[in-house]
């Protein structure tokens, strides 16, 4: 009987890939998870026949087959789908490291990404129709409520900042942080775009209290990772990353924000921390890097509250302190995250964590960093995290 | 119109000018949004209960765009709590945007929404 613990250090990322992130692509949803999961393989310095496995995201809609058949797959050992939203992505490297580390798979591709721009903007209604999202169809949407995520969560952060005095200047903090460190990032969508308090003080309210600075962009491009063993990646082309701690949680109830008997906690994420702390033998006081799912600024301070990074009600004073500045307490969104890099379905947090501990970002947002923790949030208050190491 | 049977049967209470959750048959506890079995029980029995229709605003949120199926902006949608414990989501009467606040007290009454008769609630002075 493997314990939870046995599995930290066990699995390894060995390859990563992004393409461009855009607004405005030819390329089909599809095409930009192909070309994503090529640079992966690549960057791993394998091949397509290595590749025995493959988690295709929910949000993405796309299908085991469709990686078969596009990439040469000719022997798929294990694939799964994840349907938790924005908390997929990391529950698939969860998977990925239960399919390598009992031998069921040697290679899982895990890719993900979408057309956000383009085609799937979260900011209409052209969203895929999600059967977690049938009792906002009849108790919620009717009244013009919930119809787009923004305001799903605004009435959360609003309860939130009643409960704890939060200021929309801290709010903006994150904002602004997160667009500095984008400005390091020629990846970056809002690369050369800065942004000040002022900034976001006037930019237009979306739902209160959300901003349109509060929101992630809508971007188009995709992005991959491999995950092997150890011991093959250590033989790879790439400095050793390896998955110290994974953990998935999900919350009750999880149809709605309504039902919840607290919507100020993300009780799914919290959970998911606790497993990966406990799989990695750590806690907050080990993290040298937060990358962390930013959907709206809001999410930030629920997320460092859920992980332990403060107390509840302690995030908005964090983060006002400078925290997560790249010279702070705890460097975040290095990248810029989905609120300036891209929003990739949390794909891209991964892939920057990476970097980071490989020592392959631009040296102006290079953290000193020996463990890095990835944080996604998806539906209603689930959560995935992934500790990574040296 | 919805498919979903309590749906159905939840705005078919409506129309009556009711408003109703589901109550356990074996514990009393009362739930919605619905579903098949007690959260506390485990229980498949279960019926209609009528409630107050009053409680206060737990939280709100009022949009700027018009998103969907939103006819106009500003448009203000509050969490209600209501006094016996269960949240329920509503608009927010146009000439009250202004005035709502958490805590503020409110009631329900019942008219059409996208062609459906339902729960809906306004703030008491």
């Amino acid at each position: 009987m493997v314990s939870r613990g046995e599995l930290s250090g066990r699995c390894a990322i060995a390859g990563i890939g992004q393409t461009a992130y855009t607004r405005g692509t030819e390329q089909s949803t599809l095409e930009l998870h192909l070309e994503a999961s090529l640079a992966a393989i690549d960057d791993a310095g394998l091949t397509v026949n290595d590749i025995d496995a493959v988690m295709p995201h929910d949000l993405a809609d796309r299908i085991t087959e469709d990686f078969i058949i596009e990439l040469g797959l000719s022997d798929i050992a294990f694939s799964t789908t994840l349907r938790s939203g924005g908390a997929s992505y990391m529950s698939a490297v969860q998977s990925a490291c239960l399919a390598v580390a009992t031998g069921v798979a040697n290679c899982v591709l895990v890719p993900a990404g979408r057309r956000g721009y383009s085609e799937q903007r979260l900011s209409t209604s052209a969203l895929k129709p999600m059967p977690t999202m049938h009792n906002l169809d009849l108790y919620e949407r009717p009244y013009g409520g919930s119809v787009v995520p923004v305001q799903m969560f605004s009435g959360a952060a609003t309860r939130y900042m009643h409960k704890y005095g939060s200021t929309s200047e801290q709010l903006g903090r994150v904002a602004v942080t997160f667009r500095n460190h984008a400005q390091w990032n020629p990846r970056a969508v809002m690369y050369g775009r800065t942004m000040t308090m002022p900034d976001y003080e006037q930019s237009p309210m979306i739902a209160t209290p959300f901003r349109l600075f509060d929101c992630s962009i809508e971007t188009d491009g995709a992005a991959a990772v491999v995950v092997t063993s150890s011991e093959r990646a250590r033989n790879l082309k790439s400095p050793l990353v390896l998955i110290a701690g994974v953990g998935e949680g999900h919350s009750y109830p999880p149809t709605s924000l309504t039902e919840k008997e607290d919507m100020t906690w993300m009780d799914g994420l919290h959970r998911a921390g606790k497993r990966a702390y406990e799989m990695a033998n750590m806690g907050p006081a080990d993290i040298d890097c937060l990358e962390a799912h930013d959907g709206f600024t809001w999410f930030i301070l629920a997320g460092l509250e859920a992980l332990g990074f403060c107390g509840k009600g302690e995030a908005g004073p964090f983060v006002e302190d400078g925290a997560l500045d790249m010279h702070g307490s705890l460097p975040t969104n290095t990248h810029g995250g989905s609120l300036s890099e891209a929003h990739v379905s949390g794909a891209n947090h991964v892939v920057e964590a990476v970097r980071q501990l490989r020592r392959d970002v631009e040296p102006e947002r290079q953290v000193d960093c020996e463990t890095v923790l990835v944080a996604s949030e998806g539906d209603f208050y689930d959560g995935s995290v992934l500790i990574l190491t040296k | 119109m919805e498919t979903d049977p309590f749906a159905a049967e939840f705005y078919a209470a409506a129309e009556r000018g009711d408003l109703v959750v589901q109550m356990c048959d074996s514990c009393a506890t009362l739930r919605h949004y619905p579903r098949h079995r007690c959260p506390k029980c485990l229980s498949a029995s279960w019926h209609w209960t009528k409630l107050a229709g009053t409680g206060y605003v737990y939280t709100y949120t009022i949009t700027h765009r018009k998103f969907g199926s939103i006819p106009d902006v500003p448009h203000g949608v509050m969490t209600v709590q209501l006094d016996e414990g269960i949240k329920v989501v509503s608009d927010i009467p146009a000439e009250q945007l202004d005035s709502v606040e958490i805590g503020s007290r409110c009631t329900v009454y019942f008219s059409p929404l996208q062609g459906v008769v339902r729960p809906r609630f306004r703030l008491t002075e």
